[in-house]
């Protein structure tokens, strides 16, 4: 076996990963080891990345190009800076103004454009009952439409909290509110079933990729 | 003994007593309604008496009093006539409260400085009050005296009030007794009598001063011929300090009204108030002998000398200073010195707070409820307590004994604690040696899967469809965005279409919006180009890098991608001389692959790119874990494809063909699932039934 980068760095995750599953007995200073090296591998890493991602890239290359308008983002990254000093941090509000703006801007626009708008569109297209590749009214699609409306209205029912009051009576919601909120309680089940199982599904896998990982390097170590 | 209910307080009172014993309200009002008269005038004549001008008049008031039938100042006329003719005056036993209400008001506008404090005025001083204004009624009374007195009669001097100290009354003196100088001038014209006695010069009571006139100031005017509105007019003389001299005292002609023939019966020597008015005696026996009125009164006689310290105030009221110095003080009754505070009390109990208490507290109106001597006996300092508790032996015992019974509490507990610790630990070791030993079983025996995937998912299938149709020519943009803690799943879930990719010779550029997500990429994508060897790294492959900005990048990269990663990580430029160089924007890719276990970063990118991509595919491999929320947008046909966990890269394995990761270690994944389902349902059922109670254990809960 010849000792070269992908060895070391083989061992290094092995003994990290053994690390890492000593916290099966409880927390101790092998995992904390694991995670402080996890963590500042990870903010080492980011600085180096935002050097040679960001700024060199974006900032440096351009102004030695000429480009005078990346100057403004400097400002405004300069501004930032400032919010170190309580006294000067008012100056940095300019930069965030421009960045909380634009970020919700922009996430607010995509939440309505490309989720909110589209899903009510898909949740009228899936009652197409006839795309007109066959004759007639296809009854799985229309069970299948049905109850997908019903488990996406009684879902929302479900979160409905609001009641009318009447005098001297508490706020109670209406018999029909309260059937269909019954019927979401099954459908938020089921989903946060399903995600539980996802979730299952997924940490399993991690975990036998792991075992086979420590598996497959502890083979290749004695032949 | 009958015995009444206080209205205010509700206690229990003698049914004789006038006033509550404890918070001195009126036990009978409605009595004292019917007599017409009010007890607050005891004070106030007690006040009187004991001002220095009215301890003169005070010597010569008659202890007369009239019946209630008849107007006061009238009935004591008649019983002053019958005494001098020889009759025997009736007693009035209300003579105190034979008093009109609106002399209450009167004294009550003044201050009590103002309407109780007569000053001495010091020898040859005019008298305060404007004498201008009492020249005319003096000029006619002079005259009338003039006419009415025999000529032997040496007439009373022009000025006898500068030969002696003369009391200074304060209250103002605008108005003066018009009526009375008109009584006085009708009388003296219609017949003149000649004085049968020398008025005494020496007494200030014969004369009529203008201090004495100016109580009747604040009296209502009234017409004297009608005997009702006389009845209301007229005050008690020796409640307001008037006298008439008596060589001022005429008698009535015939014929006249009734009431002015009484006047006829006057003594001209002696004096016109004491006839008129007699003053009642000082110790009436009829008064309440615990009246709060009295104890109120020489309260304020106290407050009438603010300035002075206490002890000479109580000295004051004592011995009231004034012209008569021969007056010793009064002996006052063992009762009423029982109530009296001491005289170093009176000093810490001011008087003032107990007035400002009945008028501004809650029990405003409700006179003589608070008292300072009262409020002495009732308050006293505050106790203080030791700081060290003082426990008995006993106690101490028992606290022994709680302190034993907590300790063995909180060690049963500890106990508790740490067994539940040790036994949490255990089960997780033994969960988690079980699953291990399954994996590893698994993975050295290579064991086929225990049932093989026939059926698959149609997000699978489309995603096949679309990969197996993509144009050579044009690259792929991948999105790698994980991070290392799923990187596993995601690593084998992509491996076999990105193998595909590779046998198909399509450009593959990668970038990922996480920091360790294009690295971790470029690791699979470099362990995959060793197992296919046609496949060149450097000539197929772009690393773009980090996108930052999150939402923001990624709507700049839809709308510019060249000028939102214009460089690779090598520093070099990203579009040209590379697999990108006919790329100008996002359409025109063959197809985009979000390779993420977040579903919101999926949902970022079919929000944010999607809708720049025209007809170009979006892929998406994902973790189980966030297949359920992807779902919905592969239906609405936002994502033409996904592959979800393990089981989805087992079934494109399946389709394209090939064994890759994910169906070598599938039945490992099988082995390890089947293993929880049958751990979370003994866990469950082992649980049910230690949470159900017993009916043995619910028995001894209960009792």
């Amino acid at each position: 076996m010849t000792l070269d980068a992908n060895l070391i760095w083989t061992i290094v995750s092995l003994v990290l990963t053994l690390f890492i599953f000593s916290y099966l007995f409880g927390d101790n200073i092998l995992f904390r080891i694991a995670c402080a090296i996890l963590v500042g591998c990870t903010a080492g890493y980011l600085f180096v990345l935002i050097i040679y991602r960001v700024i060199l890239p974006k900032l440096v290359v351009p102004l030695i190009e000429g480009s005078l308008i990346v100057l403004v983002p400097l400002f405004l990254s300069g501004l930032l800076l400032t919010k170190l000093s309580p006294k000067l941090s008012r100056l940095g509000n300019i930069s965030m103004a421009y960045l909380v703006g634009a970020g919700a801007a922009i996430a607010v626009g995509g939440a309505l454009l490309g989720t909110l708008f589209t899903q009510i569109t898909g949740a009228v297209n899936s009652f197409a009952i006839n795309d007109g590749t066959t004759k007639g009214i296809n009854g799985v699609i229309v069970l299948e439409s049905a109850f997908f409306l019903i488990g996406t209205i009684s879902t929302l029912v479900y979160f409905n909290f609001t009641a009318r009051s009447k005098d001297g009576q508490p706020a109670k919601r209406s018999p029909i509110v309260n059937l269909f909120a019954w019927i979401g309680q099954f459908f938020i089940a089921i989903t946060l079933g399903a995600i539980f199982a996802g979730v299952l599904t997924s940490t399993i896998t991690a975990l036998i990729e792991r075992i086979d990982f420590i598996i497959t390097t502890i083979s290749g170590f004695f032949g | 003994m009958a015995e009444i209910n206080c209205p205010i307080c509700n206690r229990l009172n003698k049914d004789e007593a006038e006033r509550c014993w404890y918070c001195q309200a009126v036990l009978h009002p409605e009595k004292k309604n019917a007599d017409g008269s009010s007890d607050w005038l005891d004070g106030f004549r007690q006040e009187n008496t004991e001002t220095p001008f009215e301890e003169s008049n005070e010597a010569s008031a008659g202890s007369d009093e009239s019946p209630e039938d008849v107007p006061d100042w009238l009935a004591r006329i008649r019983q002053r006539e019958q005494l001098e003719h020889g009759g025997e005056p009736e007693q009035n036993p209300d003579g105190e409260k034979d008093t009109l209400d609106w002399l209450r008001s009167a004294v009550g506008n003044e201050s009590p400085t103002e309407s109780n404090t007569f000053k001495p005025a010091e020898v040859n001083e005019p008298a305060p009050t404007e004498s201008d204004n009492d020249a005319d009624w003096l000029g006619k009374l002079q005259s009338w005296q003039e006419e009415s007195s025999e000529p032997n009669k040496s007439p009373a001097p022009e000025h006898p009030f500068e030969q002696e100290p003369k009391p200074s009354f304060s209250g103002p003196s605008n108005q003066e007794p018009d009526w009375l100088n008109e009584f006085k001038s009708e009388a003296a014209q219609s017949e003149p009598l000649p004085p049968e006695k020398q008025p005494d010069d020496s007494s200030t009571g014969d004369k009529p001063s203008p201090e004495n006139i100016s109580a009747f100031e604040q009296e209502p005017k009234a017409p004297i011929a009608e005997e009702p509105i006389i009845e209301d007019s007229i005050p008690p003389t020796d409640a307001i300090g008037f006298s008439i001299p008596e060589g001022n005292v005429v008698k009535p002609s015939s014929p006249e009204p009734d009431w002015l023939t009484d006047f006829q019966s006057l003594d001209e020597t002696k004096d016109l108030a004491d006839q008129v008015m007699p003053k009642p005696a000082v110790e009436e026996p009829v008064k309440a002998p615990f009246s709060g009125r009295d104890i109120m009164d020489w309260i304020d006689k106290d407050r009438s000398t603010p300035e002075e310290k206490p002890e000479n105030a109580v000295e004051q009221v004592e011995v009231p200073q004034g012209t008569d110095e021969g007056i010793e003080p009064a002996k006052l009754p063992s009762w009423l010195q029982a109530l009296r505070p001491d005289k170093s009390k009176r000093g810490i109990a001011g008087s003032t707070t107990s007035s400002d208490l009945n008028q501004k507290s809650p029990l405003a109106g409700i006179e003589g409820v608070l008292q300072d001597s009262v409020i002495g006996q009732f308050y006293t300092r505050p106790q203080t307590y030791a700081n060290t508790l003082k426990i008995t032996p006993e106690q101490e015992n028992h606290l022994q004994r709680l302190q034993n019974i907590a300790g063995e509490a909180r060690w049963e507990a500890q106990e508790s604690v740490e067994s539940k610790r040790q036994s949490s630990i255990l089960l997780k070791a033994v969960v988690s040696l079980l699953l291990i030993g399954v994996i590893v079983f698994t993975v050295l025996t290579q064991k086929n899967s225990l049932v093989e995937p026939t059926m698959y998912s149609q997000p699978v299938v489309e995603t096949f469809n679309i990969i197996s149709a993509l144009d050579p020519a044009k690259p792929v943009l991948i999105a790698a965005e994980f991070d290392s803690g799923l990187y596993g799943e995601l690593k084998w879930s992509s491996e076999s279409l990105l193998q595909q990719l590779m046998a198909r010779n399509i450009p593959i550029a990668y970038l990922s919006t996480t920091q360790a997500g294009s690295t971790l990429f470029q690791a699979t994508i470099t362990d995959l180009a060793r197992k296919n060897q046609d496949y060149s790294l450097a000539d197929h492959t772009l690393n773009l890098g980090y996108l930052t900005g999150g939402t923001v990048g990624l709507q700049a990269l839809a709308n510019d991608p060249r000028g939102t990663l214009p460089l690779t990580t090598l520093m070099k430029p990203a579009w040209t001389d590379t697999p990108l160089q006919n790329t100008e924007k996002i359409s025109d890719f063959s197809a985009v692959i979000v390779i993420t276990e977040n579903a919101d970063t999926a949902r970022y990118w079919i929000e944010q790119v999607k809708p720049s991509m025209g007809k170009t595919p979006l892929l998406v491999v994902i973790s189980a874990q966030s297949a359920p929320m992807l779902q919905p947008y592969y239906d609405s046909g936002q994502v033409n494809g996904y592959i979800a966990g393990e089981s989805g890269g087992t079934a494109f394995e399946k389709m394209a063909g090939v064994e890759g990761s994910s169906t070598s270690h599938f039945s490992a994944y099988q082995s390890t699932l089947i293993l929880l389902v049958v751990l979370i349902f003994v866990g469950g059922m082992i649980s049910l039934v230690l949470s159900t109670p017993s009916p043995e254990r619910s028995d001894k809960n209960q009792s």
